[in-house]
Formats: structure tokens, sequence, C-alpha cells
């Protein structure tokens, strides 16, 4: 009986890791985009989480004045709420992150992550980092993110422990969980560079 | 006789196919996944290539454009140099004392010839977009996009309300042709639209209210601060103030030109709004460029153009609108501590080149279309509802002697856009999506007249006005209030912690990532 519980959150976590893993594809697909635009890496930063809410495990703010969340299911549980402006998201929190893209991606400096903000975007070792690499001789842009998704389901030390480890928030408490490194290329014209003065560099 | 010790492994297997099923169940999960991502990333490509192809269209209608503005020029820049030698043989009679009458300009050129081609550029101007629509619709299916029949019936609408348009029209039956070409594209399926209304300032129609009540359904009432009179007036539907539901449609990709007359005043000749040069700079530097142009010098005569089309004042041409000289917003910058706050930046990462620095021209289109949710949905209606907007722009300069300069430095339109290339969402005027559009011109009428009732329950920004009833006015002002008088802490308005030094000062200012 323990080994088919074994198997059955093996079969989980590695589904997960699967999504995931389309998940950060598409990231990397909406940065390259926003990147051959011309917008500056703060934009960047907040294209490449947005798209990767999905992946971003539960969310941290809004917290409100009481320090409690919203109810409703958590991010990582309504993949298609985040991948889609749905006409009926089921929970609040899938209302509120879809009714938000525009004011996420609007927001300052001091103001972005008042908006939005999920578990493993706090720790530096499991957020979201991109890299933009400019080919100046095809005029291409090449797009980089990897993220460390950390792997919090029972039984995954069994699986991915030998991968590696970070720290990570759920819930407010820290952990240390195995995590899967995922790493997504895109690449795509550099359209700013015909109207755009210099490089982004 | 009970068997003392009955056999437990079929427990085992039981236990067995429900972790089977579990996973067949994660590996449908991940497949429907995939589906939808692929959908959406085939929506991009296909939304983009859209835009980039009406961007194209717009490009080689405003080179028609100027191509006829020079032929025009051309035409009467012989006709110029007839009407010298005709003064010149005047004046060699003894002029008045010839008793012939003193040649005039106007008998030297054919006005009806002017006519027609000034009638011809409107068709362009006119028509030239709506073939850059075609086409984007074309392109859009070529690269994977689905065919939007919500689209379709608003573009079925759209041509009924243009047939009934009673405005004056670029020329005979311009809107009848539009609206059966409009038709006839509907006929062979449509994917892009190009959703530009002229939205009066109002809260329900503008997206960012709506986002607000989703933050306040949240327990985050700060974007609710700009709605402050709103929550402390409201008690039901009937408090808004009344919304001017005759909304004007703006043309799809409109190319912003307008018609111009060469006027004489006391200061002289009157010049196109959106000329960069006035006076002598404007007289010398135009005078150098009409002269010296290719396509006038092939008609066989060139000298004399600049004369031509300043002296010809019942003749009309085509100029850009002063959308073009508005340049682009400003980027925001690093540590740049001159950036004046009032002006919104746009965050870009550095600024655009002077040659490209106007505004004018932009395609911008947005697409809709509902995915099912694949094998794990419940039903056929349960759909997961993608959206995507793009810009594209025609690029183009003028080649002078002393440099290269934005297309509307004469004001005049003349053949410049070779170029085109996707631009920020941001970039001129905007354009709705299709679920936003259809909110604000056939759900809020009802909602005003009717309340809550009356919206419709498919629309997202209707449940979010039903929602918006719901809300407690009284605990938001209270927790508005809470955080404005926290002077160090009010979490609306929060001050940099210096967390993200990299960026310095790199402002929001951009609605997307497209």
């Amino acid at each position: 009986m323990a080994l088919l519980c074994l198997i059955l959150f093996g079969i989980l976590q590695v589904s997960y890791v699967v999504a995931a893993r389309n998940v950060i594809n598409y990231a990397a697909v909406a940065t390259a985009r926003a990147a051959s635009v011309g917008l500056n890496d703060f934009m960047l930063y907040k294209v490449s989480h947005y798209a990767a809410i999905p992946a971003a495990g539960p969310i941290y703010t809004p917290q409100g004045f009481t320090g409690e969340r919203p109810e409703g299911e958590s991010a990582g549980a309504l993949f298609s709420n985040a991948l889609s402006r749905k006409k009926t998201p089921r929970s609040s929190i899938g209302q509120y992150e879809v009714a938000n893209a525009q004011t996420y991606h609007l927001s300052s400096t001091a103001e972005y992550n008042t908006i939005l903000d999920y578990d493993n975007w706090q720790r530096e070792e499991t957020d979201i980092h991109f890299t933009v690499e400019e080919d100046d001789k095809l005029d291409l842009l090449h797009v980089t993110i990897e993220q460390n998704i950390p792997l919090v389901l029972p039984f995954s030390r069994a699986f991915f422990s030998h991968l590696n480890t970070v720290k990570a928030e759920r819930n407010g408490e820290d952990g240390t969980y195995p995590a899967k490194l995922i790493r997504a290329k895109a690449t795509i014209e550099d359209h700013a560079k015909l109207y755009l003065i210099g490089t982004r560099d | 006789m009970p068997n003392p010790h009955p056999r437990k492994s079929g427990q085992a297997i039981i236990f067995l196919m429900v972790v089977m099923v579990i996973g067949l169940l994660a590996v449908v999960w991940n497949f429907d996944l995939h589906r939808v991502i692929s959908a959406k990333l085939r929506m991009r490509n296909a939304g983009d290539s859209a835009a980039m192809a009406a961007a194209r269209w717009q490009g080689h209608s405003l080179n028609m454009i100027g191509d006829l503005n020079l032929i025009q020029a051309a035409i009467l820049s012989l006709a110029y140099e007839e009407y010298q030698d005709a003064l010149s043989e005047w004046e060699d009679a003894g002029g008045e004392a010839s008793g012939e009458p003193e040649p005039e300009f106007e008998d030297y050129y054919d006005l009806a010839e002017m006519e027609a081609l000034h009638e011809l550029r409107l068709r362009i101007e006119f028509v030239g977009p709506l073939a850059g629509f075609a086409v984007a619709q074309q392109t859009a299916f070529n690269n994977g996009a689905l065919p939007d029949p919500r689209l379709a019936a608003n573009l079925v609408d759209f041509a009924a309300d243009l047939r009934d348009e009673v405005a004056r029209q670029p020329y005979d039956n311009a809107f009848d042709e539009y609206a059966d070409l409009l038709d006839m594209l509907v006929f062979r399926g449509v994917a892009v639209s190009s959703y530009s209304l002229r939205l009066r300032n109002h809260p329900l129609t503008n997206e960012e209210f709506y986002g607000a009540i989703a933050q306040a359904l949240a327990d985050w009432w700060c974007p609710m601060y700009a709605y402050r009179d709103e929550m402390e007036n409201y008690e039901d539907f009937e408090s808004w103030t009344k919304l001017d539901t005759e909304f004007r449609y703006n043309f799809m990709f409109d190319l912003q030109l307008d018609e111009f007359t060469m006027t004489l005043s006391t200061d002289g000749y009157d010049i196109p709004n959106s000329a960069m040069l006035d006076g002598d700079d404007y007289t010398e530097e135009f005078g150098d460029f009409i002269t010296s142009n290719e396509v006038i010098e092939a008609f066989g005569s060139s000298g004399f153009a600049f004369e031509g089309m300043l002296e010809a004042l019942d003749v009309e041409w085509h100029v850009y609108n002063n959308s073009w000289a508005r340049p682009w917003p400003r980027p925001a910058e690093y540590d740049d501590e001159t950036n004046p706050r009032r002006l919104k930046p746009l965050a870009i990462h550095s600024r655009v080149k002077t040659k490209y620095n106007y505004l004018g021209a932009v395609s911008g289109i947005s697409m809709s279309a509902e995915v099912g949710r694949g094998i794990l949905a419940s039903s056929d209606n349960e759909t997961v509802d993608l959206s995507y907007r793009a810009k594209a722009k025609p690029f183009g300069f003028l080649n002078l002697d002393a440099g290269q300069e934005p297309p509307h430095y004469f004001g005049f339109v003349f053949p410049a856009f070779e170029e085109v290339r996707l631009v920020h969402f941001d970039i001129g005027n905007k354009v709705l999506s299709g679920v936003f559009y259809e909110h604000v011109t056939r759900h809020l009428e009802s909602y005003l007249d009717r309340g809550p009732e009356a919206t419709n329950p498919q629309c997202s920004y209707c449940q979010l006005l039903v929602k918006w009833e719901e809300l407690n006015f009284q605990d938001g002002l209270e927790w508005l209030e809470r955080a404005y008088n926290d002077d160090r802490n009010n979490p609306c308005d929060p001050e940099d912690d210096g967390y993200d030094p990299v960026w310095g000062d790199a402002g929001g200012g951009a609605t997307g990532g497209s």
C-alpha cells in the first residue's frame, strides 16, 4: 500500500513538473515578445512573472490590513484562470488575477508586489529569472527564462531530492524542498531595433 | 464454516486501479493544458502577423496617396511652366496694352483632372485600410487563427450602422461600399478585429474601474481611491451619470490624414498643421525637396513644382493630420530625475529615433476565441476564452540633403514608408478587446436602464458590475481612510524601499507585454 501511495504522489509530482514546464515555455515566449517591442527590464520582469503565475505557488498578496489571504483556491490549483480571461473564474483569486493583469503591468517598482505576489517569488532561489541576449547580425533576441520549482507534495524527496533543494515559503512558513530547475528559451525578431536608439544594454 | 483468514490481496488491486485512474487523469490534464497553451501561442503568432500585414497595407496606401500627391505636383509643375511661358509672351506683347487678357494659372491645368486625382486618393484613404483588414484576416487564418463568430456579428452590426450613417461621406456611396465590403468579409469568415470607439470619460467605459472592483472583492481597495465619489454617492444603478450610448466608431486602421487646400493669408501661404517647419525654413527646404524629386522630374519638368503647388489655390491635397506631430511617450529612464512625472512615461528601454518619432497610422488588432477545455471538460460549453491584442506600424522617413526627417516634415503626404514593425500596444489610439467592446456597446445600456438583473451572465464585466452592487462601500471607504491616514505605511502609496535598485525609476507605464 505504501508503494502505491508513493507511485500515486510520484505521478502527481511529475505531472506538476510537466505542467510547470509548459507554463515556463509560455512565459519565455511572452517575455521575448515584450522584449521585441523594446520594453525595459522592469516590464520584462512583470511580463515573465505574470505569464508564469500558474507555476508560482499559493498567492502571497494581496493580504489587506488583516494579513489574511482572500478566500478561494490557490493559483496553482487553477492553472487555466491565469492562462486566460475566463468568463467565470472559479474563485475570487482567479477573478482577481485575471482582472488585474493591466493594473499589475502598469504598476511601478514600489507597487507591483502589493498587487500580485506569490510564495515562489519570495526567495531568490525559487523566483523566475530571465536573460535577454541580442544577436546584432540577425537582429534577433534570445530570451531565456528559468525557475527552480519547489516540489512540495508528500514523498517528493523520494523522487527529486537528488536534483537540488531550495528553501521556499509555503503559507508563511519556510521549508526546504527538492526542486526541479526548468529552463525555457525563445527567439524572436528585434522589432524595436529599427525605431529605438541604442540597445538593451 | 467461516474462513478464519480471509484473503486481502484483492484490496490492493482496487487501490492500484484508483492510482491508475488518477495517473491517467493527470496525463489527460497535462494534455488539456498543453492544448490551451498551444492555442494561446498560435493566437499570438496569428495576431502579430495580422497586425504586420495590416500595417504593410497602411504603408502601401500612404505611399499610393503620396505618389498621387507627387503626380498632382508634377502636373501643376508642367502647367506652371506653360503659364510662365504664356505670361512672358503676354508681357513681351505689351502686357495690358496688348489688349489681351493676362494669363491666369488656373487656365493651364484641368481642375476636373485634379478632382479626379483627389477622389482617387480619398478612395485609397478609405478603402486601402479596409483592404488591409481583409489581408489581416487571411494572414491570421494562414497562421492558425480560429474564426470568431461574435466578431462577425459585430461587423454586421457595424455595416448596418454605416448604411444608416448620415455624416458627410468622403465620396458618393462611400459608406454603402464600405458596408458591402465588410459584409463580404464576414461571409468569408473573420478572426481579427480592430475595435475602436470614441469613449467619453466615465467609470463604466474604463477597464480600470472593473479591475478596481475585482481588487475590492479581494479586500484590496487602493484602486477604488479614484472612485471615492462614486462609492460615497452610490445608491443603486440609477445613481450613475447617464451615458451617451451613441458611440462613434473609428474606422479600421485609419491613416490619420486630412484634406488640405493652399490658402493665402497676410503672413503668406498657410501650410499643413502637422508640418515640422515654418516660415522661410519651410519655403526653402520644401522648395529644394519638391523640385529635386525624381517622380516629378520624370514628368519632364520639376523646376516649377513648388510654385505650382503654392499657387493652385483651388486644388486639394492629402496631408498628415495632427496625430503625426504627436511624439511617442517618453521612455521611463533609469535615474532620470528630469522626467516630469505629470507625463506618464512608457516603460521602453530607450528613446525613439527622431526620424521615427511620430504616432500617426498604427494598425491595432484584437483577437478572441473560445477553446474547449479539452477532455476533462464537464460539458461542451466549458471553454477557455483566449484573447490577444497587438499593434504594428508602418515606418518611413524623407531623405533630404540635410539628413533623414520624419514623413510629416513638410505636412504633405509623400511616398516614404518602406518598413513595418511591431510596436507596443500602448502606442497610438486605443483598441478594445472584443469582450469589452461588446460590454460597452451592448450591455451597458440595459444595465443603466434596468440594473444588474438586465446584465449579460456571459459577460465578465457585467458580472463585476453585479459584484459592485454587493460591495460594502462603507467598509471600503474606512479601509481607504485608514490607508491614507497612515503617512509612513500607506499600502496604496508605498515608498520604494530600494529593494529594486537595478530598475531605478523604471516606471510602470505599459498595459501589458505586447
